[in-house]
């Protein structure tokens, strides 16, 4: 009985440990957005204000920002999964020649430091005039969210006993119509799996959204860095607080379309 | 008239001969067995026939008319796959469905033909279903619905029972063999079970390393096998090698055998020989081999016991069973009737 009543502590006090650790630095910043005053070491701000809430809300300039944002990580997700779908088949369904070489080619952007790669693509996107609008940035986007969307959904096809095909084609059916009315059904959990990853990878990108957005287009996380940088510590709290709901969303999706043989066939 | 010919069929995977010159009939409503050990190329066979393997040379008539160049889906053949290959995002309904909707049946056609189908398999009340809320015998029967509700010309099943635990696949031979000769659909079986070969089919190819080595009804096969192979695959064996010492006669238990090339095989059907003591008298009739021997271990096996006996003047081990209960180490001797055991030098 006695060493029940320890486990139960223990567990209790690990629980809210864990807790401290992934929630702890997410209270900073909600505190921050309402902090008017805050002077070290004081545990909490001297004076609240809902001020900044106030005005990140009646400034078109944040939600513009959202807005962008959004849009951008929406058609970066429609060009990075279209492309991904029938590239993903061929590798999950054919012996290519160099399968492995291509597969970690389209790694290539996200394998070295972000900086160096978006300021070269900057400058290349400058001579194309591809700099200062949103499509130069979807199309950085794309290019880079592509491995994820490509290896993820590869390994959903290849997850796909090929038996599932071959019946439906045994059965009369073409392979037009063996992917529209079977594998691509099936796959729907892992493509929106990719998808999700995908639109949040954008949402969050600062580098590239940062160099070839400028200095016309500002999406949040640009925004909400040049904010902080300008001491203006509140509205990038606010902002900060606003682009956690996509991630909420993700985490509530992820757990309901993510199973775990879609990652575990990854790169296999 | 034939359904399905397959004339000079060969296959090879690099240096592995998958199907080595292999020629097949099937006549209408009949039920042709494959058999083989893994490896000997049955399955090749039967995907060669779907269409899922390109042929090296050779051709496949169905109803007559040549489909070696036709595209799967352009081949009337229903496939019943091994692991059955249920589709998981359609109910048991959509997937029977599936065939007559590509067939462009209409509406009341697709309901009609897919409760029949159903109906036939006794799965009507699981059409709502969806494949992972079914058991395994379940999902078998949706699969072989599946397969019939498109009246294919010729029906391939890969090791339809494989996947089923031995009581249920007792059973299911005997509906299995029903269902084929109510449905008279040409039918290939594919296994590596030759007791269930035997049991179902009209007639068994035997297959090894790519090749047929004797197509008989099951009674032919297992009488009259053509070879050690297929002597050995069939039925419960034991064998025997003798190497001839010189030139003479070789003798095995009563019988002297007239020495040829190689190593005397003799392969006993031990399902079919009699043990019995000793001292006992027994009047042998012509061709019946008699051996002598000893008792070395025995197992009880419920209804009967499996013998482990020394013959004399023989290094092998025999293994046969008897309901008759003997001591280790007694003397006895093995009754093989004429028809029960087979002599091959090789």
């Amino acid at each position: 009985m006695k060493f029940s009543i320890l486990r139960m502590t223990l567990k209790v006090v690990f629980i809210i440990f864990m807790l401290l650790v992934m929630i702890g630095p997410l209270v900073g910043i909600v505190i921050w957005s309402f902090a008017r005053v805050w002077y070290w070491p004081s545990p909490l701000p001297q004076e609240f204000t809902l001020r900044y809430w106030i005005e990140v809300f009646k400034q078109g300039r944040v939600l513009n920002s959202l807005v962008l944002s959004v849009t951008i990580a929406l058609l970066t997700v429609a060009f990075s999964t279209l492309l991904a779908i029938p590239a993903a088949y061929g590798f999950a369904r054919y012996r290519l020649p160099f399968e492995r070489i291509l597969l970690l080619l389209f790694l290539m952007p996200q394998a070295f430091p972000q900086l160096p790669v978006f300021i070269n693509l900057a400058s290349i996107f400058g001579r194309m005039g591809l700099r200062g609008n949103i499509w130069g940035i979807v199309l950085a986007h794309t290019m880079a969210s592509l491995v994820f969307s490509l290896w993820i959904i590869t390994a959903t096809f290849k997850s796909i006993p090929v038996e599932l095909e071959q019946v439906a084609q045994n059965l009369g059916a073409s392979r037009f119509k063996v992917f529209w009315t079977i594998t691509f059904p099936i796959a729907i959990p892992g493509i929106i799996a990719g998808a999700i990853y995908v639109f949040l990878w954008s949402m969050g990108e600062f580098t590239a959204a940062f160099f070839i957005g400028a200095p016309f287009i500002q999406t949040a996380p640009v925004l909400m860095y040049t904010s902080s940088m300008g001491y203006n510590l509140q509205i990038a709290s606010v902002i900060a607080i606003i682009l956690i709901i996509p991630s909420l969303i993700f985490m509530i999706l992820i757990e309901r379309f993510l199973k775990a043989e879609y990652i575990a066939s990854l790169g296999g | 008239m034939a359904v399905l010919q397959a004339q000079g069929l060969y296959k090879s995977y690099g240096q592995v001969k998958a199907l080595d010159d292999v020629n097949i009939e099937i006549e209408d409503s009949e039920l042709l067995a494959v058999i083989g050990p893994s490896g000997s190329g049955k399955t090749t066979l039967l995907r060669s026939i779907a269409g899922f393997v390109q042929l090296d040379s050779g051709k496949i008539f169905i109803k007559s008319k040549d489909i070696t160049d036709l595209p799967p889906e352009k081949r009337n053949v229903a496939m019943f796959f091994q692991n059955y290959a249920l589709w998981p995002h359609m109910t048991v309904f959509e997937n029977v469905a599936y065939g007559l909707k590509i067939r462009r049946y209409d509406k009341k056609a697709i309901r009609e033909k897919v409760e029949w189908a159903l109906d036939f398999l006794d799965i009507k009340s699981l059409a709502e279903r969806k494949p992972n809320q079914l058991s395994g015998g379940q999902q078998q029967r949706v699969a072989l619905a599946r397969a019939i509700v498109v009246q294919p010309d010729v029906l391939l099943l890969d090791e339809p029972l494989s996947n089923l635990d031995a009581k249920i696949r007792m059973r299911i031979r005997f509906e299995l063999k029903a269902l084929q000769k109510k449905l008279q659909i040409a039918t290939l079986y594919v296994t590596h079970d030759q007791e269930e070969a035997l049991s179902i089919a009209d007639r068994i190819a035997v297959m090894h390393n790519g090749k047929v080595l004797q197509i008989g009804t099951p009674q032919q096969v297992y009488k009259e096998p053509v070879n050690l192979f297929v002597a050995d695959f069939i039925g419960v064996n034991s064998i025997v090698r003798i190497k001839p010492l010189d030139k003479d006669i070789v003798k095995v238990g009563n019988l002297e055998f007239q020495p040829q090339q190689g190593v005397l095989h003799l392969v006993i059907r031990a399902e079919e020989a009699r043990v019995l003591p000793a001292k006992e008298h027994v009047t042998l009739k012509e061709g019946d081999l008699k051996l002598e021997g000893i008792i070395m271990g025995k197992l009880y096996l419920g209804s009967k016991h499996r013998y482990e006996i020394k013959i004399h003047g023989i290094e092998e081990i025999l293994f046969i069973n008897s309901e008759e209960a003997f001591k280790i180490n007694e003397q006895i001797q093995i009754i093989i009737p004429k028809d029960s055991f087979f002599v091959y030098w090789q």
